[in-house]
């Protein structure tokens, strides 16, 4: 299932993780801080919850799914300043640190059962 | 010098590829996503690292925004969550949140701990 080795998906994951880097790199560019990393990791979670529900029923090419899925959207979102941003929260309020927490849990499950619940409503609707 | 959009695409490209490569060789050993746990954690301990220990804009081009930040991903996360509560294996679900949580935190406290030893 997972090519990992192959040099066509390596280099779909490549050039999709250039166009999610400098999406990200222009919107934090415009605004970096809490608020933003979470906007773009839950659109981003959104998003792939629409290409994977696709997927599994059967829609979706395979290098398209990597290019986006893996390459893109993987690279649109951030763990790594998500987790940044929230330990330096947590150095100056507890309070605000535990909301932040919790939302970017709560929404990271909202944002695919969302996208699960539109990509059924889109397909019973016979337009895929 | 270089400009910033080349140096952050090239870190992207290369982050995503060793996401690509690390989680695929990690994710048959389990049905817990281990891979997206492990390259999250290593992104997160070597952010901080490199944001407390070095002030260049290079780096924060092309290693803090455009190689850690694509290495690391919330969305495949929010993916693999959202699957584990589906299938029912509310457990795995929890575990899975609570370390990525501990783990990635933890680690952008090891290294601004690892930060102030250099």
């Amino acid at each position: 299932m997972f090519h990992h080795t192959d040099i066509k998906n390596i280099a779909y994951v490549g050039f999709g993780g250039v166009l999610g880097a400098l999406l990200r790199y222009g919107f934090f560019e415009l605004t970096y801080g809490l608020v933003s990393i979470f906007i773009i990791n839950i659109i981003g979670s959104f998003l792939l919850g629409i290409l994977m529900y696709s997927t599994e029923f059967g829609y979706v090419n395979p290098y398209f799914r990597v290019f986006v899925g893996i390459g893109f959207l993987g690279s649109l979102t951030t763990f790594s300043h998500f987790a940044f941003q929230s330990y330096i929260v947590f150095t100056h309020s507890l309070a605000i640190f535990t909301i932040y927490i919790v939302l970017n849990i709560l929404f990271a499950i909202l944002s695919i059962h969302f996208a699960k619940t539109v990509f059924l409503l889109i397909s019973k609707g016979g337009s895929v | 010098m270089i400009s910033p959009i080349l140096l952050v695409g090239i870190g992207g490209f290369i982050g995503a590829v060793l996401r690509y490569i690390l989680t695929g060789m990690l994710i048959h050993k389990s049905f817990f996503p281990i891979g997206t746990l492990f390259v999250n954690f290593i992104g997160s301990f070597f952010l901080a690292l490199t944001t407390f220990s070095i002030d260049s804009d290079f780096v924060l081009h092309f290693i803090n925004i455009g190689l850690l930040g694509s290495f690391t991903t919330y969305s495949t996360f929010s993916y693999e969550s959202f699957k584990l509560l589906e299938n029912g294996q509310v457990r795995y679900f929890w575990i899975n949140v609570i370390t990525n949580l501990l783990l990635c935190i933890g680690g952008v406290f090891l290294g601004y701990m690892i930060a102030n030893l250099l």
